[in-house]
């Protein structure tokens, strides 16, 4: 994994952009604004007139957000979980994954081994493994960066409470990998790396926040169910959710979902290339 | 008799309405170089694929030293195969993607990798990435890579396409001096009958999906051997007359044909002789059928 080009240009590429970030935050800070990339707007669903169909604004995307932070006194551990809740990193990983997963049959080396393995589940549980190594190394490495560009743009270095937020960015680590299984899955079973990779864009960009709004508003017209409230469903909605002094009850229902998409996930996987044909 | 190592019974791989390989019948002795062959499109990468666990049959089953179903998954190990184009990562070197699949074995040792790659003739690459290398390099380390575990049974599909005549020959060396030294029972794909006459104990031949001749190599040899064919109304009459001229080395491949082996310099000697009995030949000439005209004629429609 860590030998494929694609890794090394992906983590350049984030680690570029996680030091011009970091050039820029102050001026940021100080200007109130949030630092953000939208691609649409259109309807927003937060602030949708449940007396009516007409919506205000949407906007997906990579929003990341400077808000509470001191220009004065920036934090390692508070900028890192920024990044992860933008979904920036998520993005990344989902484009080197989809990748990674569908290389063995791009290239023709699940033939060397697929019928050889004595249970196939096992390549499925191999491929965990090594997206969780992956995210982990990958989060470790722009951690670093996170620290050296503060430094070498704020000239001090000020991690933060560990207590405040370690709690917060692991319980998005496990949401960003259990989102990063499930796009995995997608692109093995539609087995398109194309089609897997554009969905995993998408749906890192908010795209099923969309989706989710849209049949909101269609069961609201058409079958009168009031507060559906898909959304809530999502990974990455709890990823934005999960921040210091969140209620235990909002912490325990992301890492349940994030359990039952791992499980769920992996289920489909295991049926996908226990019942297909490798090659 | 020999063990027979891999037999399948009645194996059907159907693509909704098209049956790529149709109910076939395959039995492969223990320590053979059994040669696949069939024209493009037969159903022979289909089928091996079947063989080495890398595709779910339709119908039918097969086993493998003695083990079906369910229990197949404790003999995998023991078959090497190299299905169609080799799969290789290309941003690693030979030796690389050797290890890759030698460590799932268990084997840590950077120098197996060595032994296989000067097995193959490519003991001389180095630190060249595989994606560099020419058809027939590429196609040697896919052979490296089906030997990896020391298999048991090597499945190979069209392993000298791309290769050279000398590389031919090496590889055919290589595959000989597996069979016979390490005891390897090799399956061996090709549409190149003449290549895999010099080398395979055993042929079965395929022809849209279903497995029309299986013979052995003595067979193969003796239904394109020069033979003296002989059409007559009377065959038993001739062979008596055969039999009282000393000449036993001949066969009756159906009610009116005989094909006689030996002695073919005295054909015309044969034709008084039977004349003389009373049995008139209708046709009568010497023959000897090209084993590509052998195979073709066994495969046309």
């Amino acid at each position: 994994m860590f030998r494929m080009q694609a890794f090394w240009v992906i983590t350049l590429i984030t680690i570029l952009m996680v030091a011009v970030s970091a050039s820029f935050l102050v001026s940021d800070i100080e200007e109130n604004t949030t630092s953000e990339v939208t691609l649409v707007d259109g309807p927003s669903s937060s602030q949708a007139d449940e007396e009516s169909d007409d919506a205000t604004s949407l906007q997906f995307g990579i929003n990341e957000s400077s808000e509470g932070m001191d220009a004065n006194n920036l934090q390692v551990l508070q900028v890192f979980m920024a990044h992860l809740s933008s979904g920036m990193f998520a993005l990344f990983n989902v484009i080197f994954l989809i990748i990674f997963v569908t290389a063995d049959q791009k290239n023709g080396y699940i033939k060397n081994i697929g019928g050889q393995v004595k249970r196939r589940y096992r390549l499925i549980v191999a491929k965990w493994v090594a997206a969780a190594v992956y995210v982990l190394v990958f989060d470790a490495i722009m951690l670093a960066t996170q620290v050296v560009a503060l430094v070498a743009t704020q000239g001090y270095l000020h991690w933060g409470s560990a207590q405040t937020y370690l709690p917060c960015i692991g319980i998005q680590m496990l949401l960003q990998y259990a989102f990063l299984v499930a796009c995995m899955t997608l692109t093995m079973v539609i087995r398109s790396r194309a089609l897997g990779m554009t969905a995993g864009v998408c749906l890192s960009m908010g795209m099923a926040s969309l989706l989710c709004m849209l049949i909101n508003v269609a069961s609201r017209r058409f079958l009168h169910i009031e507060n559906l409230q898909l959304e809530n469903y999502l990974i990455t909605t709890k990823i934005n959710l999960i921040v210091p002094g969140v209620a235990d009850t909002q912490i325990r229902n992301a890492v349940i979902l994030a359990v039952c998409y791992l499980a769920v996930m992996t289920v489909l996987s295991i049926i996908n290339v226990e019942k297909r044909d490798l090659a | 008799m020999s063990e027979i190592l891999l037999e399948t019974h009645g194996l059907t791989k159907q693509f909704g309405r098209y049956k790529a390989v149709n109910r076939l019948d395959m039995h492969i002795r223990r320590g053979a170089v059994y040669g696949f062959i069939g024209r493009n499109g037969a159903g022979k990468t289909t089928f091996l694929k079947m063989i080495c666990g890398l595709s779910n049959p339709t119908a039918g089953e097969y086993s493998i030293f003695g083990y079906s179903g369910k229990e197949l998954a404790q003999v995998r190990s023991r078959v090497g195969c190299l299905i169609e184009a080799p799969g290789i990562y290309p941003n690693m070197t030979a030796k690389d993607n050797l290890m890759i699949k030698a460590q799932l074995f268990g084997i840590h040792d950077r120098k197996y990798a060595d032994e296989l790659l000067d097995m193959v003739g490519l003991g001389d690459v180095g630190r060249k990435k595989a994606g560099h290398f020419s058809l027939g390099m590429k196609q040697r380390l896919g052979i490296a890579l089906a030997l990896v575990g020391n298999p048991d049974l090597l499945v190979l599909d069209e392993p000298i396409n791309g290769l050279d005549p000398q590389g031919i020959a090496e590889v055919r060396d290589m595959l000989r001096a597996l069979a016979q030294e390490r005891d390897i029972t090799i399956l061996i794909s090709s549409h190149i009958l003449e290549e895999l006459s010099k080398l395979c104990t055993d042929f079965g031949i395929i022809h849209k999906g279903s497995l029309i001749k299986e013979l052995s190599q003595e067979q193969l040899m003796q239904q394109c051997e020069k033979r003296l064919e002989l059409v007559v109304d009377e065959p038993q009459k001739a062979m008596t007359v055969l039999d009282s001229m000393n000449i036993h080395d001949y066969e009756a491949v159906d009610p009116t044909h005989l094909h006689v082996y030996e002695r073919l310099e005295d054909s015309m000697l044969i034709n008084r002789e039977l004349v003389n009995a009373g049995v008139l030949p209708r046709e009568m000439k010497v023959n000897q059928e090209e084993l590509e005209s052998y195979f073709l004629n066994l495969t046309s429609d």
